[in-house]
Order: structure tokens, then sequence, then C-alpha cells
């Protein structure tokens, strides 16, 4: 009854409109807008250039660590597997975008963000809390998006750059952008290498002696590119190939008397590719994406040994399509259909089939209505697949511009739904393909006041309360016969803060920014079906209840200066809460600075940063220490030419 | 000193009320040792967090965390595995840290570790200073650990994954084939070192006990449903260990129920055989082997059987979440000590 309403609802908006439409210049409102930033009022991190400046030769990781309100879990050290916790949830309810579609492992259903070069994207943005009307499964802590806009200046460029640095690292990266009338092309390629030998005191002996971290070296190569044609009639073509490399060495656990001799391949090959279609009122839009993982886990007792006694293979294919239409009634309504389908396919010996496919089909309809100062959006969702059924979702939220537009009012009110991974499903032993979904609810509340806006002035203050639900949550455990089986086990609540407040002023030849944030996080089980030994309500593990994060630059002509801390509260790692195994709350500073002068054609930039400058000892998962105080330089020469 | 200096060192002071100390366990000031049981807690793994608990009989006190309040905070290590006493010293097996912490048995204090281990399991007691620790895969081998000099005197090769040891008849009797990798007990001289001969029993051999007889008993769990495609049945087999021939051989449990039993206990007095399967513990008589009954209900991790007393020690890992517990019945299956709160994945005990 409740979707019959909100259809009957729209097409009712719909008949209102369309007499009204010949009289008003649409063109002045298509976009190709991202379908999230149409049809969602949730705030969201922007990463903006002079942030990513700071960050261009970091991994997505380290960024989303120092500059939104995510946590990250890391084993510690460059290119070791590291998965974001947003707003207390679990690194697979947080869906990671390239370009629209989702790039999560579908055997693991998260994403490791050291395998992601944050220089490769210019726009990175971080959508907490984001819905699954709009980004499908997996979106209980929120989204990613990893876009390529095509907005290059017109002209040719080629960059190359170095940056050696702490514990035997080096990075090596060459780009070349090409733009014209009716071409955009871009290629990037980067090379790393860290032996991840940094020293830490290992608190897991007894009389502990520093010591260097071994076996934890990475090798990585990366490639990307990326194409736009903007062909007659309003015709467009984008597309995009990334490829990945990994070869890292698997540290053995802190407190471990040997070296450890666990290594992980990684292959990764990613293609999308999107035709487009301006009409007068409307975009047609065709997409599809092809990506394919690799991973080769192994392990051996001894270096000397002959045989691996974990050797494991994981081959995996994703195939997206999404044909989609939108329609520009006026400049006050906008909707969009689209028809969505993914087929997932695992190869592994692991699974109780060697090969194990899914396919999952979507319906999405969207609509936003604004008004002068206030403006509604709807998404809603309904998926299907053969091994859950349908599952309907929707978002609704409601924009209110008040106080001479200094304040902004936002709220949304969403449903959502993760389904369960492959190895939650298949893997032999202890897979369950009887799982069901789980699934949830979201709200959020976001007040946002423009204290002063002005030209050399902006003072703004933001905080979203949010509250969620989630139900049937899976969890690993022990069954009735010891075997680790996946479970619909956990029942959680979760109330957060997200708040910031950032200014930026200009004085003389000075900029100032200056963005502080302070985020609250009360996650916690409400019910556990099987094995709830302990009270409740308990903390989930790893979500620190308290976190904030601090950012200040100053840009003097050629001179950038930033300096950032973070600060992350105490986090349980044992779900009963033990006080015994928490993590303590820890300090992290960071000193990034750049110049940069041009030469004619060429433009030089030289940075330097010193990570961790206080040299805090810390871990973001127990027992495996991060490293200390790392000091990087990096010289990049641009050739440039209109 | 410039603005950006001041922002520099005033940012971490900003944060510095945020800051909490970590709670770390009570002292204990005074803890009797004397007489009890040592609760083995694995931890869960990859989690640093294994331990050793400690329950009085006497007092009917239990203290867990014990290593680390009597060493100063100390961790213990990943994966606490086993554990052996003889009258001055503790032996303590940490399979993911690869170690053997070596405590005094008084007061639990650490006296040294020692390393070079890729796998270690279970330990047992040989004779004066020298102790038997199973340790690798494939193969897997018996370090023989000389305790007075603090180091491993002897590698003796062995079946692949090797578990349990036992001493019976100046022989030790070793479990090849946790998890079905090997089907096979190795026996060895408990006085020269040596290895004396293999014997085949069933896949997965991983506990043994001996009986009133004399004879022995091995668990052999079967092949894991782990490791490979089908598994095989469980068994419980006896052999003779003068002639060291099988001379009983029972199925246990069921196949394809993805369970394989690693516990079994005997009760030399009595005659009774304990082992956990996945709905209870059972017992059998040695006198009539294929006649059993569930003794226990319930799902348990780990058993020990109080050869003084005759009760029945059972544990249950909680899921490796959170706290496990301790219950102990006596002979009859009556409840004498309630579930009492352990550590993480209690999967055994060493009485004292």
């Amino acid at each position: 009854m409740k979707y019959k309403f909100c259809i009957a609802f729209f097409l009712l908006l719909i008949s209102q409109q369309i007499n009204a439409q010949d009289t008003i210049q649409i063109k002045e409102v298509i976009k190709s807008e991202t379908r999230f930033s149409q049809y969602s009022n949730l705030k969201t991190e922007i990463i903006d250039s002079t942030l990513k400046s700071y960050y261009k030769n970091a991994s997505l990781d380290e960024l989303l660590f120092k500059q939104t309100p995510s946590f990250i879990k890391s084993y510690g050290g460059l290119g070791n597997l590291s998965t974001i916790v947003l707003r207390g949830s679990n690194s697979n309810h947080v869906s990671v975008n390239w370009n629209g579609f989702p790039i999560n492992s579908i055997s693991t259903g998260g994403t490791d963000l050291s395998l992601i070069q944050s220089g490769f994207f210019n726009n990175i943005t971080v959508i907490p809390g984001a819905s699954s009307s709009l980004y499908g499964s997996g979106t209980f802590g929120g989204a990613i998006e990893l876009n390529n806009l095509y907005n290059q200046p017109k002209g040719f460029d080629i960059r190359l750059e170095i940056e050696p640095g702490s514990f035997h690292t080096v990075k090596n990266s060459i780009e070349t952008n090409y733009s014209g009338n009716s071409i955009q092309y871009r290629i990037a390629i980067d090379k790393i290498f860290a032996e991840n030998d940094f020293v830490f005191l290992d608190n897991f002996k007894i009389n502990p002696v520093p010591e260097r971290r071994k076996n934890n070296a990475l090798n990585s190569f990366n490639i990307f590119q990326t194409l736009k044609l903007n062909l007659p009639k309003s015709n467009t073509i984008e597309a995009g190939i990334w490829y990945i490399l990994k070869y890292k060495e698997i540290p053995e656990i802190a407190g471990s008397y040997e070296t450890g001799n666990k290594n992980q391949t990684d292959s990764i090959f990613r293609a999308f590719f999107r035709w487009k279609k301006l009409n007068k009122h409307s975009i047609f839009s065709l997409s599809t994406a092809f990506f394919t993982e690799y991973l080769h886990y192994t392990d051996k007792l001894n270096i000397a040994d002959l045989n691996y006694f974990i050797d494991s293979e994981i081959n995996s294919l994703s195939v997206f399509s999404d044909l989609s239409y939108r329609y520009y009634f006026n400049k006050k309504l906008t909707i969009e259909f689209a028809g969505l389908f993914n087929r997932q396919k695992i190869q592994t010996s692991n699974y109780i089939n060697d090969h194990i496919a899914d396919n999952n089909y979507s319906l999405l309809m969207a609509a936003q209505y604004k008004l002068l100062k206030s403006e509604i959006n709807f998404s809603f969702r309904n998926e299907f697949s053969l091994e859950l059924g349908f599952i309907p979702v929707f978002n609704a939220g409601l924009t209110k511009k008040i106080l001479n537009e200094k304040l902004t009012l936002k709220s949304s009110i969403s449903n959502k739904f993760r389904r369960p991974t492959f190895n939650e499903r298949y893997w032999l032993p202890g897979g369950n393909s009887k799982l069901k979904h789980e699934r949830g609810i979201s709200v959020d509340i976001n007040p946002e006041y423009v204290l002063k806006k002005e030209p050399n002035q902006l003072i703004k203050v933001s905080a979203t309360t949010y509250y969620s639900k989630i139900y049937d949550m899976i969890q690993w455990i022990p069954d009735t016969n010891q075997v680790w089986t996946a479970v619909n086990n956990n029942e959680v609540n979760i109330i957060g803060l997200e708040s910031d407040f950032n200014l930026i002023f200009k004085k003389n030849n000075f900029v100032y920014s200056f963005n502080t944030s302070y985020n609250y996080t009360y996650s916690v089980q409400t019910n556990v079906f099987r094995h709830s030994n302990f009270e409740f309500p308990a903390k989930l593990i790893y979500t620190p209840e308290h976190s904030a994060k601090l950012f200040f630059s100053t840009t003097y002509k050629k001179i950038n200066i930033g300096l950032s801390t973070q600060y992350i509260g105490k986090m349980f790692t044992t779900q009963d809460n033990n006080l015994l195994y928490v993590l303590s709350p820890f300090v992290i500073t960071d000193l990034y600075s750049a110049y940069h002068f041009k030469i004619k054609n060429y433009l030089i930039d030289i940075n330097a940063k010193i990570i961790n400058m206080f040299n805090s000892r810390y871990q973001l998962i127990k027992s495996y220490p991060s490293p200390g105080r790392a000091i990087y330089v990096s010289i990049r020469l641009t050739y440039k030419k209109e | 000193m410039t603005l950006s200096n001041i922002f520099h060192c005033l940012i971490p002071l900003l944060f510095v009320g945020f800051a909490s100390c970590k709670p770390k366990p009570n002292p204990i000031n005074t803890v009797d040792l004397s007489k009890g049981v040592f609760i083995i807690n694995e931890g869960n793994f990859m989690s640093n967090n294994g331990e050793i608990s400690f329950y009085n009989t006497d007092t009917g006190e239990l203290t867990n965390n014990l290593f680390a309040a009597q060493n100063n905070n100390a961790v213990i290590g990943d994966v606490v595995q086993s554990m052996c006493i003889s009258d001055s010293i503790a032996l303590i097996s940490v399979n993911n840290s690869k170690k053997i912490e070596i405590v005094d048995v008084k007061d639990f204090k650490h006296i040294t570790t020692l390393s070079g281990f890729s796998y270690p399991r279970y330990i047992i007691n040989v004779r004066e200073n020298i102790f038997y620790l199973t340790n690798g895969k494939n193969p897997g081998e018996v370090k023989v650990i000389d305790t007075e000099k603090k180091e491993v005197v002897k590698t003796i090769t062995v079946g692949n994954q090797p578990e349990n040891l036992l001493l019976f008849s100046n022989k030790v009797f070793v479990a090849d084939g946790a998890w079905g990798h090997d089907s096979t007990i190795s026996i060895i001289n408990a006085t020269n070192d040596e290895l004396i001969e293999t014997i085949a029993v069933g896949d997965g051999a991983t506990d043994l006990a001996a009986d009133k007889n004399g004879n022995i008993w091995i668990l052999c769990q079967g092949k894991s449903a782990y490791d490979y495609p089908e598994e095989t049945e469980s068994q419980l087999v006896c052999i003779n260990t003068e002639r060291l021939e099988i001379i009983e051989r029972v199925t246990i449990g069921v196949v394809g129920d993805n369970y394989h039993p690693k516990r079994i206990a005997s009760d030399i007095k009595t005659g009774y055989i304990y082992y956990v399967e996945h709905d209870g513990v059972y017992k059998m008589h040695t006198d009539s082997p294929h006649t059993n009954y569930r003794f226990i209900i319930g799902t348990f991790y780990g058993l020990e059987l109080n050869s003084e007393s005759g009760d029945v020690y059972v544990f249950n890992d909680n899921g490796f979440t959170s706290s496990g517990t301790m219950t102990v019945y006596n002979s009859e299956g009556q409840t004498i000590i309630p579930a009492l709160r352990t550590g993480i994945g209690p999967n055994g005990a060493i009485f004292k």
C-alpha cells in the first residue's frame, strides 16, 4: 500500500508540472550530475583540490582517515589491508564507487583502501549514511564516490614525480593529460616500493626492546586511464581503465617470535564505458562496467619449505549495466528511471562449488522537487535476486533554508540492506546459503549555519545527528559443531553526531583555512542470538565513541603549509567490552608543506611531509603496530602546453 | 614564534583532555597457587588475548588474567594452546606467538621465553628437566626441551600435524594428524628420545588417554571438512601398549555432521572414557566400548577430568567473542560448580 501511495504522489506531481514545461528553459538546469548529488540531500565530505594536493601520493585510507569522519582499520604500514569504518558499522557497510559502479570485493564485501591511490581521481566524496535506494547493497555506514570529472583545461601536460621516504619507500609516477575540443584523455602510472621496516616496541613481548617490522614489504604497480569523447548531436562517451598489481608481504602479529612467510598478490582490472545522450529536456545514459579480481594468498611455516600450507586463490568477476533516463520537467522537478543489472561470479576451491554466480536486478525511480528555499528528494529501488527475492528500499529527504538562507536544515529517512557476501554464503566450511540479508533504517538531521560569508571570509558550522538500526547483522561464530559459520546473529543500534567547524579567511597574501570536527558514535549491540554471555548494550568493536580531527593550512603566494591532527578515542576489541583488551586513545599529528615555481612551461612542485611527527605509538588493529615518525619528500615536474 | 608554530604546539594539547588511561588488571598481591586448576584460555585468534586463569579448589576463588597480573600486565600472547607443569615450573605453549613461556609455578612469574618454533602445540614433562613439545605441520616434529639449559636439545621427526602426547610405560605416544592430515601415532622412547615405531590408527589422531587396563585410547577425529571434500568418521581406537597393536575400534559421531571431536579424558579408577561430541559429553566404559551415552548435554570446547576426584570439567568457548565458562560435574553428571567466567576461549586445564 505504501509503495502505491508513493507512486501515486509522484504521478500527481508529474501531471501538475507537464503543462508548464514549454515555457521554461530546461537546458539551464541540465547538468550531468551523479545520481547521488541529484537525488540526495545528505551532508557530504568533499575532498577539495587543496586537500588533495597534500595527499596526491597517498593511498585513499590515509586521506580518509585524516580528513573525514571515518575510522580506518589497518594492519600498519603502507599497503597493508586497510578498511573503512563509518558511523560505527563494518567495512562491508560502506559502498565504494568508481564513476558510479561499486568496487567492493564480492567475496568479502569490503574494499581494501590501501590499493587505491587518491591522486587518480578528480573528485572524492564521502557520504556518511548514504541510501541503499541510490547505491544498492551495503550502505549502513555510507558510501564513497571516486569520480573522474572531465573538466581539464584545454592543452597538454606531462608530469613526472618521485617521492622517496622513510622505511625505504619510493613512489614514482608519470601522468599525461590531453584536452581538446572533442576529446579528453588521461593516463597515470605509478610504482610504489616500500620495505615498511619501521622500528617499533613490541609490547606483546615481555621486556620488549625496539625491533624492526619484518616481512612487511610492498611492491605495487598501477595504471589508470580515462577518456571522454564529445560526439555530434550532444552525444558523449566516457570510459576508464584501471589496473592494479600488488605484491605484499604480510607481517606476523605482534608478540610473535617468528618472521612469518605470508604473502598476498592482488591483480585487479576494472573498466567502464558510458554513453550519454543529452536531449532538450532529458538525459539518456547507458553504462556498463567489467571488473575482475585475482587474489592469491600463501603461507608456509618455514621459508625453506617447498610447499605452502595455505595456498588460496580467488578469481572474481563483476559485470554491471545501468540504463537510465532522467527527465527535467522544469527547473523544479526532475525524475529519473533506471534499470540496473549486476552479475557476480567467483571461481575458487574455497567455496562449496568451484564456480559460483549470482545475478541481481534493480529498478530505480528517483525524483527531486525544488521550491524557492526548499527541496524534496525521493528515491525508490526494488532489487531482486533468486536467492533473496525482492528487496524494496527508499529514501526521502527534505531541505529547508531559513534565516536569510544562513541556516540550512536537512532531514532524511531511508531503509537499507546488505546482501550476504559470497564468503558468507559459500565458504567451505561455514558458508551459510540460508542467510537473510541485513536490513535496517536510518534517520539523519543536519543543520548547517553560515555565520559569515564574505569575499574574504567564510565561517560555517554544521552538526549531523543520526540514528540507525540494523537487524539480522551477520557474524561469523562457531556453531554447535565448532565450525565457524556465518549467521544472522545481531541487532545493532547506532546513534551519533558528526559536527564540524570551518573557517577560511584571506588577509594580504595569506589564505588561512581551519577545519575541525568532532564525532560521537554510540554503536551498540542490543541483541545477540547466539553466544550472548555478556551484558547489553555492548559497544561494537573497533568503533571509537569519540574522535576529533583538525586541519589547519596556510597559503602564502607559492608556499603551502598544513597541519593535521587526529584524536581517536578508546576502542573495544572484544564483544563483551573487556577493559583489559581495549585499544588506548591516541593522537597523531602530521605536517605538510609545499612550494611551487614556474620556469617557462615547466612547473616544479616540491613537497615535504612529516607523518606522525610526535612519533606516537598506536594501533589501528590490535596487535598490529602502526609506523612511527616518517618523512617523505617529493619533486614533481610538470610540462604544460596550452 | 610564528602563528603556525603556535598552532602546531597547541593543537595536541587540545586533545589531551580526551585521552584516558587504559585500565590495568588489578595486581594480585597474594595468590595461592598451591592447589587448584590452571585454566588455559586460548583467546581469539589474531587478538593477543590468550590468558591463564586459576581456580582455587579450596576457596572456590577464580582468578582470571593470572599471567598479566603476576607479570606487570605483560601479555602472554596469541592462542595459548596448552600448558604443562612440573614441581617448580610451568611451560606454556603459545601457538600463534610461536613461543614457549616458562614461568615459576609457585607465583607464575616469568622466567624465560623460548623461541624457534613454527607451530607449537602440546607439551608434556617426560623426565627431570626434559619436556616434549609437538611442533610443525608437514612433517611434524617433537622438540625435546631441556629447561635447565633453556634450549631445544633434540628434534624428532614424527607424522603430520602432531597434537597431544601421552607418557605411559616409559614411552611417549604422539597423536599425529590434526584435522585429518595424518592417521598415525608416533612412539618415542622416553629414556633416550629415539623414535621407536609409527602405527597407523585412523584419520586425525589428536588426543590420547590411558585406561585402567594399561591400554591407550586414541581419539581419531576423522578427516575434516575444513581441508577435505569428504569427511571420514571419528573413532576411538584402543592399542595395547606392550604389543603396540590395535585391539579395539569404536566409531563415534556421524559422518557428514562437520564435527570433529578433539578431547578425550579417562577415569582410570572407574574405567570410564569421556569424549566431547557436538551435542555434549559422552561416556563409555572400557569393558563395553560399543555402548555409550550422553553424560552432559551442551556444546563444549574443552574437557578435563580430575583424576583425584573423578570430577569432569567442561569448557565453553562462547564463540570466542567474550569470556568463556568453566562448569564442573561430578561423576554422576550433577553440576557441582556452576558456570564460572574464565578468559576467552578456554580449551582445557591443568590440575595441581
